[in-house]
């Protein structure tokens, strides 16, 4: 009898998945979540800067990661803004100077802060790491003297102010980065040589690849998943879709793990059958 | 000639900017930062290289009316259409930007999030505990998989501390050896590119 | 909830979302789209029109010839011009490894061999010789050269082997609950923005 749970339909996965998480959605139980140290360590960093210091945010993702990294960038955004930070964005991905400024622009008005005074939109630019070490010698060579949409940075006083990408106009950098080109390409062109320091804030699957550095020290923390994304919210007293998620997010991990359950139940049975 | 010049250009790139890095003089004399502009302008300008490849295919298909054809003749109708209204009104253009929220995005992160059926059917299916190793790679994805939730710390207190030593010690441990192998492997290529015994990029049969 | 549900905006991002979630959309024309209108604007015209001709950067006209010679691929009989951009491309990318790469590699190195005692509490210090015994087991795996069977390395290698098997399985683990992150994404999606269901 219990070799038929290895066998089990996967439409029947398929719609318990789809059940738990929706009903998780429609009543949340409201599982507590523990701040980790990476992202503490990242959030303690960043809120050591001095008002007026410039954080350079890397906007390397695409739609894809919606769910974990938008999240991740609002958090950021409201911390930045509490602090009366200086926000710079940049992407080496084509969509993530769209996805900055639709981020942008709800949590700028919350805290009254303008465009091209407290943050500026660099936008996507081709050239991947090239573009970074372009900027590094004068962001004007990297960015080709204009905004996300066409408009000269010189024309901005933030523009003005942020001359290069390197330790003299830029305090920190994150990089909200969805894969390649990101995280390391900040690392090895940019944080390394020009000792900015940097922190990741990276989809999930990331995180173990990203651990070695964090624990290097080369990375002042981490903010990893959704999870880490909810971490910040409660830091920053911002709270937003991130913990939202979370009961849905366990729900469903529960649900797979006892599905795996279920498999190896049925293959030990049918093994010792024989 | 024509594999021996390219080859000179190849190392003659990669050996300017290991000299403007490593040498005083060769920061002095910047010619770093022309090549970093002239690499970016240059690979700008070569971004039609998809479009005319994908053309190319996709009016193949068309013209031999090969099974799904139509589909193609909507790829083409989108790829100009849409390349065009992004080019007459920039990205954040009232239309271009209506099309980039509300059919790109949903699109386009729905496609992702199918993975986790196909995952957690795949995960159902082959995981095994048939071997030792099979069983301590099981262990490890599931502690991490519930700690790294909140749900983990809510079954059994300390599950997420389980977790993250996973994580913070042999995980760290594992990925930072394939860190160290991955670099050496990229820096012995490196070495191989500028002393001109990988030709792959030519279009020759690849390594001398 | 009718208003939501028949806005415009909402309806169509919910039927793709429906629609993919049915069946699988095997290309993505419109994101390949964007891509090119982008360079476009943020790119191209500003180098062309400020730096070259406004600018009178006219330097830049020899990597905007160099960018354009990649087009002869498509031309057989003189494909080879597109051997220069490509190989500049690649002596470039090559030379930015060398230059930039053992900086980033050396911290992964020495912080491996951190002190095995004085750490803030005993518990550190044994994690910090697991990690030293782990890092350095990892590595004698992948020694594919060296002779394994029955020797020192072997036993080293066979425990790196294991410590490589409890990293892949983290990774899985973290793969898995990120896409579950992604679908619980358009569940929010379809329950909150379009039907209105959620608080």
């Amino acid at each position: 009898m219990f070799e038929r749970l290895q066998t089990i339909d996967r439409r029947i996965i398929y719609l318990l998945l789809i059940l738990v998480i929706a009903l998780a959605l429609l009543k949340p139980i409201g599982l507590p979540v523990k701040v980790g140290d990476n992202t503490k360590a990242m959030f303690n960093a960043i809120d050591a800067l001095p008002p007026g210091s410039v954080l350079w945010i890397g906007m390397d993702l695409g739609v894809s990661t919606k769910a974990e990294q938008y999240p991740m960038v609002t958090a950021l955004l409201n911390h930045a803004f509490q602090k009366n930070l200086k926000v710079v964005a940049f992407a080496m991905w084509t969509q993530g100077g769209q996805i900055f400024q639709q981020l942008v622009t709800p949590v700028a008005k919350k805290y009254n802060k303008q465009e091209g005074v407290d943050y500026l939109n660099i936008g996507y630019k081709p050239g991947n790491e090239m573009a970074l070490r372009a900027m590094v010698s004068d962001i004007n060579t990297g960015a080709a003297g204009v905004d996300q949409n066409g408009k000269p940075l010189s024309s901005s006083p933030l523009g003005q102010q942020v001359k290069k990408l390197t330790a003299e106009y830029v305090n920190f950098i994150v990089d909200v980065a969805a894969g390649d080109p990101g995280t390391t390409a900040y690392l090895q062109y940019v944080s390394t040589p020009e000792k900015i320091p940097m922190a990741p804030a990276v989809v999930n699957v990331s995180v173990p690849s990203e651990m070695p550095y964090v624990q290097s020290g080369q990375y002042k923390g981490m903010m990893g998943g959704l999870r880490g994304a909810a971490e910040y919210e409660i830091l920053a007293k911002a709270p937003g879709a991130a913990a939202a998620g979370m009961d849905s997010q366990s729900l469903g991990a529960a649900l797979i793990v006892l599905f795996i359950i279920f498999g190896n139940i049925g293959y030990l049975a049918s093994r010792s059958k024989k | 000639m024509r594999k021996e010049l390219p080859m000179i250009v190849t190392v003659v790139s990669g050996l300017v900017v290991v000299f403007s890095r490593y040498f005083h003089y060769g920061m002095q004399l910047g010619l770093m930062d022309t090549l970093d502009k002239w690499y970016l302008v240059s690979s700008s300008f070569a971004i039609l290289l998809g479009i005319v490849n994908m053309v190319k295919i996709h009016w193949g298909y068309i013209r031999r009316r090969k099974e799904g054809w139509w589909n193609s003749i909507v790829l083409l109708l989108c790829l100009f259409g849409y390349g065009a209204l992004t080019i007459q009104q920039t990205v954040d253009g009232p239309q271009a930007a209506w099309i980039f929220n509300n059919v790109i995005t949903p699109g386009d992160s729905t496609m992702f999030a199918l993975i986790a059926f196909f995952i957690s059917s795949a995960a159902y299916r082959a995981f095994r505990v048939r071997t030792k190793e099979a069983t301590v790679l099981l262990l490890a994805a599931v502690i991490v998989l519930l700690g790294k939730a909140p749900i983990g710390d809510a079954m059994i207190n300390g599950w997420g501390n389980v977790a993250d030593w996973i994580m913070n010690v042999p995980n760290t441990g594992g990925f930072r050896a394939i860190i160290i192998g991955a670099a050496i492997g990229a820096f012995a290529t490196g070495f191989r590119i500028l002393l001109g015994l990988e030709r792959a990029h030519l279009g020759g049969t690849g390594a001398k | 909830m009718g208003a939501k549900i028949l806005d415009p905006a909402n309806l169509t991002g919910a039927i793709i979302t429906l629609a993919v979630l049915t069946f699988l959309i095997k290309d993505n024309p419109v994101f390949d789209l964007f891509q090119h209108g982008l360079t476009y604007h943020s790119y191209i015209r500003p180098t062309i029109v400020d730096d070259i001709i406004k600018k009178g950067h006219y330097s830049y006209i020899i990597p905007v010839i160099l960018g354009l010679l990649v087009y002869f691929m498509f031309v057989p009989s003189l494909n080879w011009i597109a051997r220069y951009p490509m190989s500049f491309w690649v002596g470039y990318g090559a030379g930015y490894i060398l230059a930039f790469q053992p900086a980033t590699l050396m911290p992964q190195i020495y912080n491996t061999f951190i002190k095995f005692y004085g750490a803030a509490t005993v518990g550190k210090d044994i994690n910090n010789i697991l990690l030293f015994v782990a890092v350095v087991s990892a590595l004698a795996y992948f020694f594919f050269t060296v002779r394994k069977q029955g020797t020192a390395v072997g036993y080293v290698a066979e425990t790196g082997r294991w410590v490589i098997m409890i990293a892949l399985g983290a990774a899985f683990g973290s793969t898995v609950l990120y896409r579950i992150t992604l679908f619980v994404g358009r569940m929010q999606f379809l329950l909150g923005d379009w039907l209105g269901l959620l608080k």
